[in-house]
């Protein structure tokens, strides 16, 4: 579902960040993307976003070559796509429930949908009763918790999660991962950028390894 | 030689088939549908960010209240002065139809001399009707108005002459109409001169249309104002919004799904700032509304203030929202640029 072909990207003032990355990523897989902080984890996620664009080579998703995608399309692109951040990205002037509804409502469903999808997202990571809180009021395993039910809540078909537990001490962090191996045992396509490596070997997952923006073999 | 033509009716044929046979039925069904969801959805959207961008103008009641009011003055200024137009347009209208023409005749004639002109005038097709001032009367009037009956009393003879008035026929109360009636009563061998009330009639309907193009400016550039006022507000509230904004986007959002709460929050800046710029002219005019009674009462004429109408109020709250938007149209698409996610 999701293929890279010797994608480059280079950056005027920084440089090549990511050089001839080629993988691809079966749908319904749970892959780990790890490497040193630098070595181009968040670049790629944000090509696959498109939040920006490669400087050479091609990444094709769904069968769309994202090059070519104008930028008129990008939102539409946005919506097949659960993005998880490292520090949340909630909206702290709104509930819990509006953080979650948010896909929902940009991409017009109904208000009736929108609070049925919103309060089956919130069930499904165990944060239904807190729906109306805000969620600066929360745990930062909470938090997080709101924006995975955020990436989930529209049923997208790849999640992208960047260092998702990064600002969680490492019993939080099994708890996220355990929601996203759940996630993925009900079909969820994950790609889960971290470099928690103690995390990662414990679970058995596949791993892409990056290193100064090169893709390492499978050891 | 000619090439032989595909038949027309196996392109028909096609077309059935397509239409029949392929998924398009089925198709154009599951659109509709789908355009239901999305419309009902639509519209949820729409009433939901109109108030929602209300809720937050309320939720800053001081912010939005100064916004307000400088709009509503911007808005008020114009509009009061398009309203004292249009009553001094009113009453020049009211003199225009009074238009009246004095013919002064010379002084040595007598009263006979006057009735003799005031009946050959009452034949004439350009004229409504003729009143005969006598010297007598004249003098009387004169002596009530002024004070001086003493005095014209002591000079022993009656220096005022005889006056026809003269007002012409409603028809014939245009420029040129009247223009050739007055050429004739300077011909007649009794008149001294012609004295026309119209002139300065004309002279104000030319000091109004100075007035109006005056106002059209004043108002072009107060628009303008609201316009850069709205903007301005917009763009502070943009900023404001920068983390909602790029999450937004992040999920998935159009442009437009971004730029309407903030299309909306100008609609209700103009809105309301309509709103309270009626409330302040017709505030305006009730504070003048007695003094110009009284004023109109000594002039013994009948003068009814007019105050900003609905129909005007409706025209000004139209094109305040609509300069509302257009603000934020103005700054939403340059600064929309800026705020792409990283």
């Amino acid at each position: 579902m999701l293929q890279f072909v010797r994608v480059c990207k280079r950056y005027p003032e920084a440089g090549d960040v990511l050089r001839d990355v080629s993988f691809s990523l079966e749908k319904g897989g749970m892959t780990f993307l790890t490497g040193h902080s630098g070595a181009g984890k968040s670049t790629l996620l944000k090509l696959i976003a498109v939040i920006e664009r490669c400087s050479r080579g091609q990444i094709l998703f769904d069968g769309q070559n994202l090059n070519r995608l104008p930028d008129s399309q990008i939102p539409f692109l946005r919506r097949k796509l659960g993005l998880i951040f490292q520090d949340y990205r909630l909206l702290h002037d709104r509930t819990v429930f509006d953080n979650v509804a948010l896909p929902l409502i940009v991409a017009g469903l109904g208000y009736k949908e929108v609070a049925r999808r919103t309060r089956a997202a919130l069930d499904k990571v165990g944060l239904l009763n807190k729906e109306k809180r805000n969620p600066q009021v929360l745990s930062g395993g909470e938090q997080q918790r709101v924006g995975i039910a955020r990436a989930l809540v529209h049923k997208p078909s790849l999640i992208l999660a960047d260092e998702p537990t990064g600002n969680l001490d490492p019993e939080l962090s099994l708890e996220i991962m355990n929601l996203f191996a759940e996630f993925n045992s009900v079909g969820v396509t994950v790609l889960l950028a971290t470099h928690d490596v103690g995390l990662i070997g414990r679970l058995g997952y596949p791993v892409l390894r990056l290193d100064h923006g090169q893709l390492q073999e499978p050891e | 030689m000619r090439k032989p033509r595909p038949p027309l009716r196996s392109a028909r044929q096609t077309i059935a088939s397509l239409l029949g046979k392929s998924p398009a039925g089925s198709y154009l069904q599951r659109w509709r549908q789908k355009q239901a969801e999305l419309w009902g959805g639509y519209l949820d959207q729409h009433g939901h960010t109109l108030f929602a961008s209300l809720g937050r103008l309320w939720r800053t009641p001081f912010a939005t209240a100064m916004t307000v009011m400088v709009i509503a003055i911007a808005l008020a200024l114009p509009a009061t002065f398009h309203v004292m137009l249009k009553n001094v347009q009113q009453l020049s209208g009211a003199l225009e139809t009074s238009a009246q023409i004095s013919l002064f005749l010379k002084p040595q004639l007598d009263d006979d001399a006057g009735l003799q002109v005031a009946e050959r005038l009452r034949g004439h097709a350009a004229v409504e009707s003729v009143t005969l001032v006598t010297k007598e009367s004249a003098l009387r009037e004169f002596g009530t108005y002024s004070g001086f009956a003493e005095v014209l009393d002591a000079l022993g003879s009656n220096p005022l002459p005889a006056v026809v008035q003269i007002r012409p026929r409603e028809g014939a109360s245009g420029r040129e109409a009247v223009g050739a009636l007055l050429g004739e009563l300077r011909a007649q061998p009794e008149t001294d001169f012609v004295q026309v009330d119209m002139q300065w009639v004309e002279r104000l309907q030319t000091i109004l249309a100075i007035a109006r193009h005056g106002v059209a400016m004043i108002g072009l550039l107060l628009g303008l104002a609201v316009l850069l006022v709205v903007g301005n507000t917009i763009r502070l509230e943009l900023e404001s919004r920068r983390e909602e904004i790029v999450v937004a986007e992040l999920v998935g959002a159009t442009p437009m799904f971004i730029r309407r709460p903030f299309l909306y929050s100008g609609f209700w800046y103009g809105f309301l700032g309509s709103i309270v710029a009626w409330l302040f002219v017709n505030l305006m005019l009730l504070f003048v509304y007695f003094p110009v009674r009284r004023l109109a009462e000594l002039y013994a004429r009948q003068f009814d203030l007019r105050f900003l109408g609905l129909g005007d109020a409706l025209i000004l709250m139209g094109f305040a929202s609509l300069l509302g938007v257009a603000g934020a149209w103005l700054v939403l698409v340059p600064q929309l640029r800026r705020l792409r996610p990283e």
